[in-house]
């Protein structure tokens, strides 16, 4: 078994306390409370059961009653046989979940059963991977995790409407080429031109120098920036496009959290708990509703130290 | 896909692409026959998962671990068996019915009997999926194969699977070679694309033609089965869900021990050697986390015995054991006689008990259930299915007879102990009752006859509690007719004429109102 990092038991406290909080909402049954790339040995699934949010049978087996309570997605059988030997009973999805979204595919979407299981009110994206950037069929900068995540709002959307949450953490390494390099510059300088506030905040994080040479439009390269700074700007970036990607569906967006984990030998790591509230008056003045996620992105940002305690940014 | 090959009627292997990463090729049966018979050849998923179960013992496997549940859509067989290699799964998947499974001996290197013969459990899976990928290592291997099998090439017609004079081609495989701890041994199925009506069965909720309950024993460890299985309220098996019916199924027919209380403490010595036997083979299944026992619970309302079975005969030999308990056996899925060849059953229990007379004891014949493990020559007999026997089959018919035989006897011996005993026990009853009965009557007299009469009177007839001859006597009925010759044999004894004139008219007067 993997030794678990303090950082790691952090965030999936930081999971199963917005999963608590959920599931004692009246929420909607008819959906599941959590879906997870939980990985071979299912941790956030073990913290679940722990938190009496799901429970085991006589047998240790998942309750019958809480069958469909979460998902698991598995591309690897071999991982699909590990978590179902530690969690009979549990449903595993064995496919990537890129394959279950259809991708960044605009027009493909999941089948009737899976899109039930997208449609969970709770979504744990825990990638061990970093954000990648790819040039998409009409020649644009697109990040396929981030178009997933929209299609995910898309599918909340559909009736009944389910306001749900993301749990997102990504490798907070920056591997983009030039090209996506400038996109992102142009992306945070124009909103540092528009948004003040934002670009306050945005100071705050990521430092004088660097938020004026984005606003410059000097040529960057952030894969070369420390990796500190590379996950300050993963902080900036993902929940503020992900912001400008669903601000017409009707999205209030709240980042409840912002952080970034990973010192010394360990790998760099960012993680976002957003919460997803839709509303009349976001659908009606996306602007404003825009601007409102915006000022509360860096509402919990900061840090996960070694020893697992979170630093706001002061 | 790869592409069908045309093979010759004698070739064995069919890899027709080989790499050094990969290889591929067509899995075909000897002949249109066993194409015929293994198309719809299990009639349920329970008997799709019994042949896969049953393949891992024959590979020594300890124990298999099976998941099914929440919705079936994928099934996962895993078993610490010997595994195989690319060069076995090519020898014995590749050609259905020639299987090579006893090539090398009847019985596995533990020494456990082989169950499969001509190879075909595997095709079992075709019946529920539609693609199956292997996973396998050998002990002492740093190799790991990993097939997949897809089944879609039995959708199609017969001509176009028609490979040769004799194959016909049932799946497609692609396979891959990969690495293993050398020390590692298994070998993991995962049924993928599980097929509708499957699916919904061994998911458990109802289905058309399949009659199942509510009640299940998903989640339930081998304990709590057990004690529901022992309710006499249970009154067949159909009363659970379809998952748990093919649970119970599937624990029926497979090597799996027995729960620990299956039969009363003081029946256990006639079955002790039954239970050591399967004690002996070593091999646990576990199904969506429950430890599966044989569903064999016997706890008698009344009286019960145990009867041992032994036959040797010309043209088969077996032994077993028949439990027959004061009514009918619940749940009536264990009324009748269970065949063991190998340590498998064959099909369910046959409540016909072999064609016994219908006429001969029905009542009894659902008082018993018998398990029968035959040798291999009753193997002879038995049809492709795994379920049926050839009737007409020499060890077939001579094993009916000792069957027969034997259960005419226990029928007498079930009639006078159990059925008797029975009876007796509510006669004594019944004559206390009387006794009771009568003491009212002699109370009630005693202010003409005397205290001491009708004392006498009562101590006479208590006395039937200690002599059978005296309770008969006091249980008898009588006739009118039996009255009068009584009354008139007695009162012309002691009255005159003219008494017993007076007395006759009043008693029939009395009776007669």
């Amino acid at each position: 078994m993997n030794v678990d990092r303090p950082e790691k038991q952090t965030v999936r406290k930081l999971w199963i306390e917005k999963a608590t909080a959920v599931d004692s909402a009246e929420g909607h049954n008819s959906v599941p409370l959590y879906l997870t790339l939980s990985g071979a040995e299912g941790k956030d699934i073990d913290a679940l059961i722990a938190a009496g949010l799901v429970s085991r049978a006589d047998n240790n087996a998942i309750a019958e009653v809480h069958k469909f309570k979460v998902i698991a997605v598995e591309a690897s059988p071999m991982a699909v046989l590990q978590l179902q030997r530690k969690f009979p009973g549990l449903k595993i999805l064995e496919q990537s979940f890129q394959n279950i979204i259809h991708g960044s595919e605009p027009y493909a979407w999941p089948g009737k059963e899976h899109e039930n299981y997208c449609r969970a009110q709770i979504i744990n994206l825990d990638l061990n991977e970093p954000l990648r950037a790819v040039i998409d069929d009409e020649g644009d900068i697109a990040f396929p995790v981030l178009a997933w995540i929209a299609k995910l709002a898309q599918l909340h959307t559909r009736p009944p409407r389910i306001d749900w949450t993301l749990c997102l953490t990504l490798h907070g390494e920056i591997l983009w080429d030039e090209r996506a390099c400038e996109f992102v510059q142009d992306f945070l300088a124009d909103n540092f031109r528009f948004e003040e506030e934002f670009a306050l905040a945005c100071g705050g994080l990521l430092g004088a120098d660097i938020c004026e040479q984005i606003a410059s439009g000097a040529a960057m390269n952030f894969s070369d920036l420390d990796r500190g700074l590379q996950q300050a700007i993963l902080m900036v970036f993902v929940p503020k496009f992900l912001m400008k990607m669903v601000q017409h569906q009707g999205w209030n967006i709240d980042t409840d959290y912002n952080l970034r984990y990973g010192s010394g030998i360990a790998a760099p790591m960012v993680t976002w708990v957003c919460q997803f509230t839709w509303s009349t008056n976001a659908k009606k003045a996306p602007a404003a509703a825009y601007r409102q996620g915006l000022k509360n992105i860096f509402k919990r940002a900061g840090e996960i130290d070694a020893c697992g305690g979170i630093i706001e940014l002061s | 896909m790869p592409k069908p090959r045309n093979v010759s009627g004698s070739a064995a292997a069919s890899a027709v692409e080989n790499t050094d990463s990969g290889f591929s090729g067509e899995i075909v049966v000897a002949s249109r026959i066993v194409d015929y018979l293994s198309s719809g050849l299990y009639e349920s998923p329970a008997a799709c998962l019994k042949e896969l179960i049953n393949n891992s013992y024959d590979a020594d496997a300890r124990r298999v671990t099976v998941f099914v549940k929440p919705d079936a859509d994928r099934i996962i067989i895993e078993d610490d068996g010997v595994g195989m290699n690319r060069a076995d799964f090519e020898k014995h998947f590749t050609k259905i019915s020639e299987s090579y499974k006893r090539e090398d001996g009847d019985t596995t290197a533990m020494g456990r009997p082989k169950i499969g013969k001509i190879g075909i459990g595997f095709i079992a899976a075709n019946e529920i999926c539609d693609v199956m990928e292997l996973f396998s290592t050998k002990k002492g291997s740093k190799e790991l194969l990993h097939v997949s099998i897809n089944f879609d090439v039995m959708r199609q017609s017969v001509d176009s699977r028609r490979r040769g004079d004799k194959e016909i081609a049932k799946a497609d495989y692609e396979g891959t070679i990969e690495n293993a701890p050398i020390d590692d041994h298994y070998t993991i199925l995962f049924l993928k694309r599980v097929r509708g009506e499957a699916r919904t069965i061994l998911a458990g909720a109802a289905s058309r033609g399949h009659t199942a309950g509510s009640k299940s024993l998903y989640g339930l460890n081998e304990e709590q089965i057990g004690a529901i299985l022992a309710k006499p309220e249970v009154d067949s098996w159909s009363e659970f869900d379809s998952y748990s019916q093919n649970m119970l199924q599937v624990a029926l027919n497979v090597p799996v021990q027995y729960m620990p209380d299956w039969i009363p403490h003081e029946l256990k010595e006639p079955v002790r050697p039954f239970v050591q036997r399967t004690d002996s083979l070593q091999f646990k299944v576990t199904l969506d986390g429950t430890n599966l026992r044989k569903p064999i619970i016997f706890s008698p309302p009344s009286s019960a015995f145990v009867e041992q079975f032994k036959f040797r005969g010309h043209h088969v030999s077996a032994d077993g054991y028949f439990y027959i308990q004061h009514k009918g056996i619940r749940p009536r899925e264990l009324q009748g006689l269970l065949i063991r060849i190998r340590n498998a059953a064959i099909g369910d229990y046959d409540q016909s008990f072999l064609d016994f007379s219908s006429s001969e004891g029905p009542l009894f014949q659902s008082w018993v259930s018998a398990e029968i493990w035959a040798d291999d020559r009753l193997e002879d007999a038995m049809n492709i299915d795994r379920k049926t026997l050839r009737i007409a089959h020499p060890a077939y018919v001579e094993l009916q007879g000792a069957i027969h035989a034997c259960l005419s006897e226990l029928i007498k011996r079930a009639r006078s102990e159990l059925y008797g005993a029975g009876s007796r026990e509510r006669d004594a009853k019944r004559a206390e009752g009387l006794v009771v009965s009568l003491g009212e009557v002699a109370k009630a007299a005693s202010t003409t006859i005397g205290r001491p009469a009708a004392a006498a009177l009562v101590r006479k007839w208590q006395a039937a509690g200690e002599s059978p001859v005296l309770q008969r006597r006091l249980l008898k009925k009588y006739s009118v007719v039996d009255l009068y010759r009584v009354v008139l044999e007695v009162a012309e004894d002691v009255m005159s004429p003219a008494q017993v004139r007076e007395f006759v008219k009043r008693l029939t007067e009395r009776l007669s109102k």
